[in-house]
């Protein structure tokens, strides 16, 4: 075993395990994790609206249910899915915040947790 | 045989191994496609491979390290929250959450931030294969295609390194090949190809002992490391799998593909096998797209917009085929996507329906289960979202509504349904079966008027599905048409067949516990293309495919499915043999003139030439778009010609019975043609046709074939040529495995009259066929037969081995009875003598035997002169005496 092989390994511990393992970690968090954390919450979100078929109703407000075309069908048509609209914009929003702390937990979990470590470090230091 | 295409791989001369070069980064070898360079650069000597190893030794433990780390916080916050329960602390005083705990806790959730990020950033390293738009429309850059490989391919890499370490040898592609015998995935393409990864195993091991100099093993290596970029490019994968790699070596490696060649694989088929797999996860990836994202599918009649209404009357005749794609019933299909934007284009730019026309079994009804999938999807254009694709039965509908006498009522509320309704795409399997139908009692307008009517007023999009032939007959000329577009359905080619197969198998091989090698879905293809013609493909392949399945799945300890197997199911349908042939096979192959003469007595040269021909035919090595044989049968009367048809059929069809015999003496006129062929405009096909149509593994024999119309021996010289025949209906029958017979009297006299001068019969064959039968043939007629043969004048000798040969006969029949029966010498010469004519060579024998012989013997057997176990003789002059038996 010459000088050469013990800096790789030297090399292994220090750049891919120390730098790119642990160091970098903070900055990979606040670049490409923030993007991946904030892609992944727009997808629930979308994902969401879809399935509650928003678009739909929001297209077809005014559009008559059940084929009723007389004017008692339309106007009851369009209150119930006024009634539906509103229901379904409620669960929206109800995704739309939960995503939203999804992400804002992302986005301020690393300084929680220092914030949380320094404090009950301090707090053993003192007892 | 066959290889693959593998792609060229660079030598780098002009930078002389420099660490800067741009295309080959010192690698000397790269791989070039469109303006981006691939190399392979990574180090498998002995130090790295443990510098690797210890690299992910080291990775698993930190990331062991830091999961245990997590969890003792997460048990450590639970632990806490527990004591705080306990002890009654307040959760809302700040120093509640001031504990040595929690500090274990923050530690713990670190720990799995870190954990994640760093299983993140692994996941990241790889880079994916380059695409052909980038590479076309990006400026120069430069790969490592070491980057671009999965975990299994890098592992045998470094596996076949390791192997090529210990055995103190260069790296080859024989060691990759010889590693990946512990791939899961390549001993699946192995059994896909009945590949036994043991042989395989022992034999590379015997080539591994002969590798040839390491220099040229190194760079067999190499250019098949980049060569499993270029499959895995091919093919649009993400990352260099192991099939990819497969492939590679065995393009690039010549012993690899040899090796595989001997054991019955060509690259043809290694390919196929290949994209199997490939289509199993491709299905697998699109059934699970297919249930997530019909989930959003409303399972009742109504549309999400909540427009339609409630259908009631189309219900009760009709199956919504979205709705059963939704919950998964309806079969994923594939190699269908062109046709079905053809759909799309149609509906979307006219205002028209779609009629689809091909013949029955091409998967008409398949590719709207699959259109019904996409739809549960909504994976489609805008005008198909959020509509239901509805089939309404016919059948249902005309038997319940005509019994009300009033089917175009109901009819006509129906398409009022679906109009106001708006969401509903309706399927009409067989719409020819909508022309012609009214109700008993009324004289309305049928069906079709009313269909067209509403497409018209109401803008129903309908889909319809019909047959080329019953398109002609009730289609054609009516007003339905003016209100579809037409999409032609063809037979899928070989290849899409096999792709369809191959979809078709898996739900099989689960439901049965078998599987499939390659070369049994390639041989149910061929085979169902040359025998079958009853169906189109891919209908006629499924059902050979699902019945097999059955039949391996009854026998003990038996799982795969083979080509023999194929064969075997076919060879027992159409009753002809097909699988390898058995050493019994070959022997009665080897000996067919000898089997032939325990019927046919003398004519040698006939029984030797029509023998070859059958032995061609087996072996597989006849021309497969002609019939088996044509054969012309020439020679005086009853010396033999139709006995051995007869024999021929006997032998190869199994069954005298499959023969199809024509007099064409009653063909003399040119209007005999339509009797053939059957009649224009006639729905009654012709007695030729349909007769070779119910059974196309037969001898045709065309007997006296000089006395038909020349206009009829052009119609033979058509069949005999291509090996097919349009009929009045347009339809194609198949006479490829046929064997056509044609006898004829043609040249008898002048035959006999030479042979008498003591001419040599060759002398004699060559001058009919030059001079004599060109009165009776057209030489393009004649040279259409694979064989002319002459069938000489029968000797005194060979009428009297005839005369034995039916002597036998009756004595087998007396057998039966109990009863024994010969004949002596003088009595057989005599019957020869009496029973043979120079005009009519040895026809009159039968009735001259049947007259001394058979009349006798029924007079004796009805007076009860002969008993059981006697002893009958036939004497000189017709006498027949009876040894009576010792009495029990």
């Amino acid at each position: 075993m010459d000088k050469t092989f013990f800096k790789k390994i030297l090399k292994i511990i220090l750049i891919d395990f120390i730098v790119y393992g642990i160091l970098y970690f903070p900055i990979w968090w606040y670049s490409k994790g923030i993007y991946k954390a904030l892609l992944k919450c727009f997808k629930i979100f979308t994902d969401a609206w879809e399935g509650l078929g928003l678009s739909i109703q929001v297209k077809y407000l005014f559009k008559p249910m059940y084929g009723q075309r007389d004017v008692t069908g339309i106007l009851i048509s369009f209150f119930m899915r006024l009634i539906m609209l509103m229901f379904k914009l409620i669960c929206v929003i109800f995704v739309f915040v939960f995503c939203s702390f999804l992400f804002i937990s992302w986005s301020f979990l690393p300084i929680i947790v220092i914030y949380g470590i320094i404090v009950n470090y301090k707090f053993l230091l003192q007892r | 045989m066959k290889n693959l295409e593998k792609a060229k791989i660079i030598y780098c001369e002009n930078c002389k191994e420099n660490i800067n070069c741009s295309y080959c980064h010192s690698n000397k070898y790269y791989l070039q496609i469109a303006n981006y360079s691939i190399y392979f650069e990574k180090s498998f000597s002995k130090e790295s491979i443990f510098l690797d190893n210890f690299k992910s030794a080291l990775y698993v433990i930190i990331n062991t390290i830091l999961g245990i780390l997590g969890l003792i916080g997460i048990l450590s916050i639970f632990y806490y929250l527990s004591t705080i329960y306990s002890s009654q602390l307040n959760i809302f005083s700040k120093t509640t959450w001031l504990d040595s705990k929690i500090l274990v806790f923050y530690f713990g959730v670190l720990a799995l931030m870190i954990l994640f990020y760093r299983i993140q950033m692994t996941s990241n390293t790889r880079e994916s294969i380059v695409n052909l738009d980038d590479a076309e429309n990006s400026k120069h850059k430069s790969f490592n295609s070491y980057n671009a490989l999965s975990k299994p391919v890098k592992k045998a890499l470094f596996d076949a390194h390791y192997l090529a370490i210990m055995n103190k040898q260069s790296i080859s592609p024989l060691h990759v090949l010889y590693v990946m015998l512990s791939n899961l995935d390549f001993i699946v393409i192995l059994s896909r190809l009945g590949i036994s990864d043991q042989l395989l195993r022992s034999k590379v091991q015997i080539l591994l002992n002969n590798l040839k100099d390491p220099g040229s093993e190194k760079a067999y290596f190499l250019d098949s490391v980049l060569n499993s970029y270029y499959f895995g490019f091919l093919s649009k994968s993400e990352y260099v799998k192991i099939s990819h790699l497969l492939m590679a070596i065995s393009s690039v490696d010549e012993r690899i593909f040899e090796l595989f060649f001997d054991m019955g694989v060509d690259g043809n088929q290694l390919k196929n096998a290949i994209a199997w797999i490939k289509l199993r996860d491709d299905m697998a990836e699109l059934y699970k797209k297919y249930r997530k994202r019909s989930s959003y599918k409303p399972s009742g009649n109504m549309n999400r917009s909540m427009t339609a209404i409630a259908t009631p009357l189309l219900d009760r005749f009709s199956s919504d085929l979205t709705h059963l794609a939704k919950f998964g019933y309806l079969n994923l299909i594939v190699g269908r996507d062109e046709k079905i934007d053809e759909i799309y284009r149609s509906i979307e730019t006219s205002n028209k329906g779609v009629l689809l026309i091909g013949v029955p079994g091409v998967g008409k009804d398949s590719m709207l289960e699959g259109l019904a999938n996409k739809m549960a999807a909504e994976d489609v254009p805008d005008q198909f979202k959020d509509k239901r694709l509805v089939s309404l039965s016919l059948t249902k509908f005309v038997s319940e509504a005509s019994s009300g006498g009033n089917v175009e009522f109901m009819f006509m509320k129906i398409m009022e349904e679906v109009a106001r309704s708006g969401n509903i795409i309706l399927v009409i399997s067989d719409i020819h079966n909508i022309v012609g139908v009214v109700s008993v009692f009324n004289n309305n307008i049928d069906l079709s008027n009313l269909l067209a009517d509403s497409i018209q007023r109401y803008g129903i999009i309908v889909i319809g599905t019909t047959s080329e032939a019953e398109y002609k007959k009730y289609l054609q000329d009516n007003s339905l048409i003016s209100t579809m577009n037409i999409i032609d359905l063809p037979e899928p080619d070989f290849n899409d067949t096999i792709q369809i197969l191959e979809s078709r198998s898996f739900a099989l091989e689960y439901k049965h516990k078998i599987y499939f090698s390659y070369q049994a879905i390639e041989k149910i293809v061929k085979l169902t293309n040359e025998y079958i013609h009853t169906f189109k493909q891919p209908v006629k392949a499924i059902r050979i495919m699902e019945e097999v399945a059955v039949l391996v799945k009854s026998q003990k300890d038996k799982k795969l499915v083979t080509a023999e197997d194929v064969a075997k199911l076919i060879s027992q349908k159409v009753n002809i043999p097909l699988g390898s042939i058995t050493i019994s096979e070959s022997e009665k192959l080897l000996n067919l003139e000898k089997i032939m003469h325990e019927r046919i007595i003398g004519q040698n040269e006939a029984v030797n030439m029509v023998s070859s021909a059958l032995r061609r035919a087996r072996t597989e090595l006849r021309d497969e778009n002609k019939p088996i044989a044509n054969l012309l049968f020439l020679g005086p009367t009853g010396v033999g010609k139709t006995e051995l048809a007869k024999t021929v059929t006997q032998i190869f069809f199994g069954n005298e019975n499959n023969m199809i015999r024509l007099d064409m003496s009653e063909y003399q006129e040119r209007s005999s043609i339509a009797r053939l062929i059957g009649f224009e405009g006639s729905s009654e096909g012709g007695m030729l046709t349909e007769a070779i149509k119910k059974n196309s593994f037969c001898v045709l024999l065309l007997d006296e074939i000089e006395k038909a119309h020349p206009d009829i021996l052009n119609v033979f010289l058509q069949v005999m040529d291509d090996g097919r025949l349009t009929d009045s209906k347009g339809e194609t029958v198949d006479f490829t495995n046929c064997i056509i017979i044609a006898t004829s009297n043609a040249g008898s006299f002048y035959l006999q009259d030479k042979l008498a001068e003591g001419v040599n019969l060759e002398t004699i064959k060559n001058d009919l066929i030059m001079n004599k039968l060109r009165d009776n043939f057209r030489p393009e007629f004649l040279n259409r037969f694979n064989g002319i043969i002459l069938f000489r004048p029968l000797t005194q000798k060979e009428i009297e081995q005839i005369t034995v040969l039916m002597l036998n006969k009756i004595t087998k029949r007396l057998e039966e009875k109990g009863m024994f029966f010969s004949a002596t010498g003088d009595a057989i010469k005599e019957l020869a003598e009496i029973g043979f004519s120079r005009e009519f060579g040895a026809r009159p024998l039968a009735r001259t035997i049947e007259e001394r012989v058979n009349n006798s013997l029924a007079t004796m057997l009805l007076t009860n002169r002969i008993d059981r176990r006697d002893r009958v003789m036939l004497e000189k002059g017709g006498q027949i005496r009876i040894e009576k038996a010792n009495k029990i």
